[in-house]
């Protein structure tokens, strides 16, 4: 049966396409479960892996009003900025500015999860609030700071957890996190749609070139169907 | 051969011999070796040309410190063959030969040097004017060195960044004491050496005293065991930058280090004696030799005379001897030198003393390529040679061990001042940046426990900079038992063979007739007479040639001073520099499905954009004009993605909008949009776009595709320089658009939308969110190309899929994708410009004919301040259109090519197509305003200087009563 694709994609779901046969569904954007045998993408994920995770959702919210709603709807505020507070297990609040955040849902939520308090889309009460559309790539593995040493002059191994860096990572301006998921260390990094396939070109060519791998979601996440 | 026996200490391998192929015959040496020594072992002296004389050249420093043997591998070219590690199957030439290096056909050159002086460049074969091209394609033609393959195939370099607390440079005695003092204090250490093994002078000056090789054996041990440092050899720093930023670069790439402190052990260069014939083959530094015979096991001569002022030229002497390589004598400049250790083993060794001599003349054997006897001569008391005391020498070799300078690049690089110490005839550090320290010979130390100690300083001198060590640092001597380097090793000759820049063929002459000429300071004295700008950049050549200007100017060095380093310090690769060639391009949502439908792509700005839509067997400009046809006749869709989109909200958004374009929007009302523009504050055009009004406190705005992001940091700067309540946020690759426009783009659009976009409805500049599909989009009315067309503005992640279904169901209308070539056409015939192609940095207002979208009475706008001052000068060129004659047979104008009325240029052609729907051609440009009547016949000058007759048109071409585009009816 043709694999059928929800009106949502990932900026790479083509070249995913051309790779791929295993799809699963992350919340509402279809992505690759797995592209080999999930045992040996298992294990590149502990040591050099690739991963696609776009359409996890994002909300911008900005503008004067926009810590006033955080304290309204009982949502903690980062104290400073590029900070990162978790609600939980499902979300995160990244202060990029002054009044700048991102509400930044883990893979499998959708955007109505991420708060019950979410203001639409559009200006309204002084408050911007956009649904972004950037990619979400992971980078994992013991040998992570390799791939960062080729691609972004920030020192990997000294960034803090829970902080975002703004950097650019080939060219790219990225946002990037450094985060543990269980054991694994891994590095979130959220670009704009447009640059993402250039972007993750490059990087698939030098984690290749390092014995790492490309995984699939089904690698962090096997419980999405 | 000249091979010595294998002893441990050795770099090569004898037990694993290497082949290769030099200027065409093939070699062996040895794994470890590099060209240069496998090449001296065979007996190979012609190592190279010189660049301007094609002087035959051999071993000089052996060091990297010269320029001497640069080879070609048939794919890199400039290749060092004092670096080159040999490898089995190499093919290698000499560069800058014309015939090869043995029978190179430039080698008369030297014959006629007295012609060629330096400068002779700014002075001769200019005249006669007529034979200029002549000269000038016959001096490109042997200058330059090296030659770049075509169809060398890059390779990607792996660039990377790293970080250190300490980064130390330089792996000799001291800089391997630092390092370790450094790491023990708990910091992280990079240590860097640019030859293939640690250790420095320990490798080659020290190998026969057991002391020093006890030490370099557990300073590797050190190192080796230390968890802080890393080691890397064959790393040069190249270069040093602000905040301690360091470029190593190795065989395979570029890294860019940020260290928090950094020492330099980088030692000192040993300098050469000038005297006549110093540069042919044979003639090299004593430290050459060292490297020769304890890194190579090559004897660098069968019979040397050795040319010293210092202790280590009678160290080497009794090396040599040791080896039972004769010595034909020692030269010693000195006139006072007290007999030492050395001095006395040489005696003992029988091998003859001249004290208070110098080399005065080295005798060319056969063609140059070797010597064969000196003439030395006594020092009278001003040190000068006594012509009538002379003796005659015979020997092979000349080794020259008359002095050092410190290897000061990185450490001028860094911020580091020099002051000249007559203590040591060498320059050493007076001031230090907070966060450099130096060490060792670089620091004018020479004993070799003085050096260690003085590395130890060094890194713990860093270490309490970075907070890790708190006790008092131990002290260390700066002044030798004995000097080292003499003051003025350079003697004159009537025959100004007598070189002191070897790269570029300077002798002593030539800089005293650039003296004279008036060039007598160090920075003129560089420039005219190129001393110190070959490729070796002045390692061995720049400190002689100061002590040479000193002298002339009757100057101290101190008076005289150094010219700047700059990085690199040794030639870096391009590829290197380079590195994965990173070139990020920007692709729309749409990217697959246009090149799946056969998109030609094309570059614009950082954008992938499709050209045209390549189809059957038509040609480029057929599908161009069956697309933009398609568009009038029925329906076509462009990807617009790449237009910039950006939000403007808040309770004064108004304000900020009426300020910052030239345009009013205080009455705009919700659901519509305006066409805009923006000024600079000169009052030049910098953007043109849409302005939708979404509601009373928020805006999208529309920016070209190569503007957008320059724009919007601009609206960022005027929204905080106004301080004006309004929030921005650039939606542009967030969002996707599409143009579906043409005639039947509403029949398209009905089908996948249940909002009401009838003509009553959805009028032109209507601007609203609808649901097409399950998308919620923004729908706008616009008309770019001069149809009835409808912008589609939507998440970037769901546009593929709404795309899709839009061609899907435009297929009974025949909807044809189009490209930018097509949209350029259509908005052409409709007259409308586009900013940055048919506007410059100086286009105003008025003169791209959009004064009409310019309230020129609002108190203040960007801009508007200078259009009324300028509005009170007259206007000097307007944007019209042009025509061409009915089946005018061309040649064809192209872009930015000049408009005249007769003699007079009178503007130039900003767009043109020679095809159109219309069925002729039809081009815009500027013309005086005195010209811009409708009718007026001009000329355009074409590429072959041709003139093609073009009338002044006006504008619109197609639809001038813009019915299409506002079709209320289908």
């Amino acid at each position: 049966m043709a694999q059928t694709f929800s009106i949502q994609r990932s900026p790479l779901q083509a070249w995913h396409q051309a790779r791929c046969d295993d799809w699963c569904q992350l919340g509402d954007t279809s992505l690759p479960r797995h592209f080999t045998e999930s045992a040996s993408e298992m294990a590149a994920a502990a040591e050099l892996a690739l991963c696609d995770l776009s359409g996890s959702p994002l909300v911008e919210i900005k503008g004067p009003s926009a810590s006033l709603w955080l304290t309204t709807h009982d949502l903690p505020i980062p104290q400073k900025i590029y900070d990162v507070t978790r609600l939980d297990e499902r979300a995160w609040i990244l202060r990029t500015g002054g009044d700048e955040f991102l509400l930044r849902g883990l893979p499998g939520a959708t955007i109505a999860e991420l708060t019950p308090h979410l203001p639409p889309a559009g200006f309204h009460d002084r408050i911007l609030t956009t649904h972004r559309q950037d990619a979400l790539l992971l980078l994992s593995g013991s040998r992570l700071a390799e791939l960062m040493s080729q691609t972004c002059a920030l020192d990997f191994n000294q960034l803090e957890t829970d902080r975002v860096y703004l950097s650019r990572v080939a060219t790219v301006n990225c946002g990037l996190m450094k985060d543990r998921l269980g054991t694994c260390p891994v590095c979130w990094l959220w670009v704009d749609p447009s640059y993402s396939l250039d972007l993750w070109s490059q990087l698939v060519q030098i984690v290749d070139e390092l014995g790492g791998q490309v995984i699939g979601a089904g690698c962090f996440y096997p419980e999405l169907g | 051969m000249s091979r010595l026996p294998a002893q441990d200490h050795h770099w090569i391998d004898q037990a694993d011999p290497v082949r290769f192929s030099f200027e065409g015959r093939n070699y062996q040496g040895y794994r470890g070796d590099v060209l240069s020594s496998a090449l001296w072992a065979e007996g190979v002296r012609v190592l190279g040309r010189s660049f301007k004389y094609h002087r035959p050249r051999g071993i000089y420093s052996l060091a990297g410190h010269d320029a001497n043997v640069i080879v070609d591998d048939g794919q890199r070219t400039n290749i060092r063959g004092d670096q080159l590690l040999i490898e089995n199957g190499m093919q290698l030439r000499g560069v800058n030969t014309s015939g090869g290096l043995e029978r190179d056909r430039l080698r008369w050159m030297g014959m006629f040097s007295r012609f060629l002086p330096v400068g002779f460049y700014y002075k001769a074969f200019h005249t006669p004017r007529r034979l200029f091209p002549f000269f000038e394609k016959q001096m490109r033609k042997v200058a330059g060195l090296g030659a770049i393959h075509p169809g060398h195939a890059p390779v990607a370099s792996p660039k990377d960044y790293d970080f250190c607390d300490v980064l130390v440079v330089g792996s000799g005695p001291a800089g391997l004491a630092a390092a370790t003092a450094a790491a023990d204090c708990g910091l992280k250490v990079m240590l860097v050496e640019e030859q293939p093994r640690a250790g420095g002078s320990l490798c080659w000056q020290w190998t026969a005293d057991p002391v020093a090789t006890q030490l370099l054996s557990e300073q590797l041990a050190a190192v080796q065991d230390s968890p802080n440092i890393t080691l890397r050899c064959e790393t040069q720093a190249a270069g040093c930058y602000a905040d301690n930023w360091v470029a190593l670069v190795d065989r395979r790439r570029l890294t860019k280090l940020r260290a928090r402190a950094i020492v330099l052990a980088t030692g000192v260069i040993e300098q050469p004696a000038v005297f006549q014939n110093n540069d042919l083959p044979g003639v090299m530094l004593a430290s050459a030799a060292q490297r020769l015979l304890h890194q190579y096991a090559v004897s660098p001569c069968r019979r040397p005379v050795i040319m010293t002022a210092n202790d280590e030229g009678y160290q080497l002497a009794n090396e040599l001897a040791d080896l039972e390589i004769p010595v034909a004598g020692i030269v010693d400049l000195r006139c006072d030198a007290d007999p030492t250790t050395w001095q006395n083993r040489t005696t003992e060794n029988g091998i003859p003393l001249f004290p208070a001599h110098a080399v005065y003349k080295a005798h060319p054997g056969r063609g140059k390529k070797s010597i064969k006897a000196v003439t030395i001569c006594r020092l009278d008391d001003s040190a000068v040679p006594d012509r009538r005391d002379r003796q005659h020498l015979r020997c092979d070799g000349v080794l020259m061990s008359v002095g050092w300078q410190p290897n000061s690049a990185l450490i001028s690089q860094a911020g580091g001042r020099f002051e000249y110490s007559d203590e040591l005839n060498q320059l050493v550090p007076s001031q230090l940046p907070d966060e450099l320290f130096v060490a060792g010979r670089a620091n004018g130390i020479y004993g070799l426990a003085d050096q260690v100690a003085d590395g130890r300083r060094a890194g713990l001198a860093a270490a309490r900079q970075l907070g890790t060590w708190h006790q008092p640092l131990p002290e260390t001597t700066l002044s030798p038992e004995r000097v080292p380097s003499h003051a003025y090793p350079i003697f004159s000759h009537p025959g100004k063979k007598n070189f002191v820049d070897l790269d570029e063929d300077v002798h002593l002459a030539d800089i005293v007739n650039a003296h004279q000429e008036g060039y007598d300071n160090v920075e003129l004295l560089k420039r005219f007479t190129t001393v110190g700008m070959g490729p070796s950049q002045g390692k061995i050549s720049n400190f002689p040639a100061v002590r040479i200007l000193a002298r002339l100017n009757n100057a101290s060095i101190a008076e005289t001073g150094t010219t700047t380093s700059r990085p690199f310090y040794q030639p870096v690769p391009l590829g290197h520099l380079a590195g994965r060639r990173f070139h990020a391009n920007r692709r729309t949502p749409l990217d697959q499905w246009h090149r799946d439908a056969a998109a030609v792509m094309v570059h614009a700005g950082a954008w992938l954009r499709p050209e045209y839509y390549r189809r059957d067997d038509h040609s480029r400009d057929e599908l161009i004009l069956a697309e933009a046809q398609a568009v009038r006749d029925s329906v076509g869709m462009i990807d617009l993605s790449t237009l910039g989109k950006i939000h403007v909200c808040g309770p004064q958004a108004v304000e900020f909008l009426e300020q910052v374009y030239t345009g009013r929007f205080k009455r705009q009302r919700n659901g519509t949009l305006r066409y805009a523009i923006a000024l600079d504050e000169t009052g030049v055009i910098i953007e043109d776009g849409i302005v939708a009004r979404l509601a009373d406190d928020h805006f999208y705005l529309s920016a070209t595709s190569s503007g957008a992001a320059t724009f919007y940091r601009g609206l960022q700067r005027w929204a905080i320089q106004l301080g004006l309540d309004v929030t921005l946020s650039n939606a542009t690759g967030q969002m996707a658009a599409f143009n579906l426009a043409g005639p039947a783009s509403r029949k398209v659009l009905a089908q996948l939308t249940t909002a009401d976009i009838s003509a009553e409805a959805f009028p032109y500049l209507a601007a609203r969110q609808v649901d097409i599909l399950d998308t919620s989009a923004l729908l706008i009315r616009v008309g770019f190309v001069g149809e009835l067309g409808y912008e589609i503005h939507l998440p970037a992640n769901q546009a593929a899929a709404v795309w899709e279904e839009l061609m899907q169901s435009g297929q009974d209308q025949q909807i044809r994708p189009f490209g930018v070539e097509a949209q350029r056409l259509l908005r052409l015939e409709k007259g409308h410009l586009i900013v940055g192609h048919d506007t410059d940095a100086l286009t105003l207002p008025s003169e791209a004919d959009v004064e009409w979208a310019v309230a020129a009475d609002k108190p203040f706008f960007v801009g508007g301040r200078s259009l009324q001052i300028i509005a009170q000068r007259p206007l000097t060129r307007k944007l019209v259109g042009f025509r061409f004659a009915d089946q005018h047979p061309g040649p064809w104008p192209e872009e930015c090519q000049l408009v005249f009325d007769g003699t007079e240029m009178v503007g130039r052609i900003t767009s043109i197509s020679r095809q159109s729907t219309l069925g002729h051609a039809v081009a815009m440009g500027f013309v005086k305003p005195e010209l811009a009547s409708a009718g007026t016949k001009l000329e355009v000058r074409v590429s072959d200087g041709s003139r093609v007759v073009v009338a002044v048109s006006d504008l619109p071409f197609y639809d001038p009563q813009n019915s299409r585009q506002q079709l209320e009816s289908d």
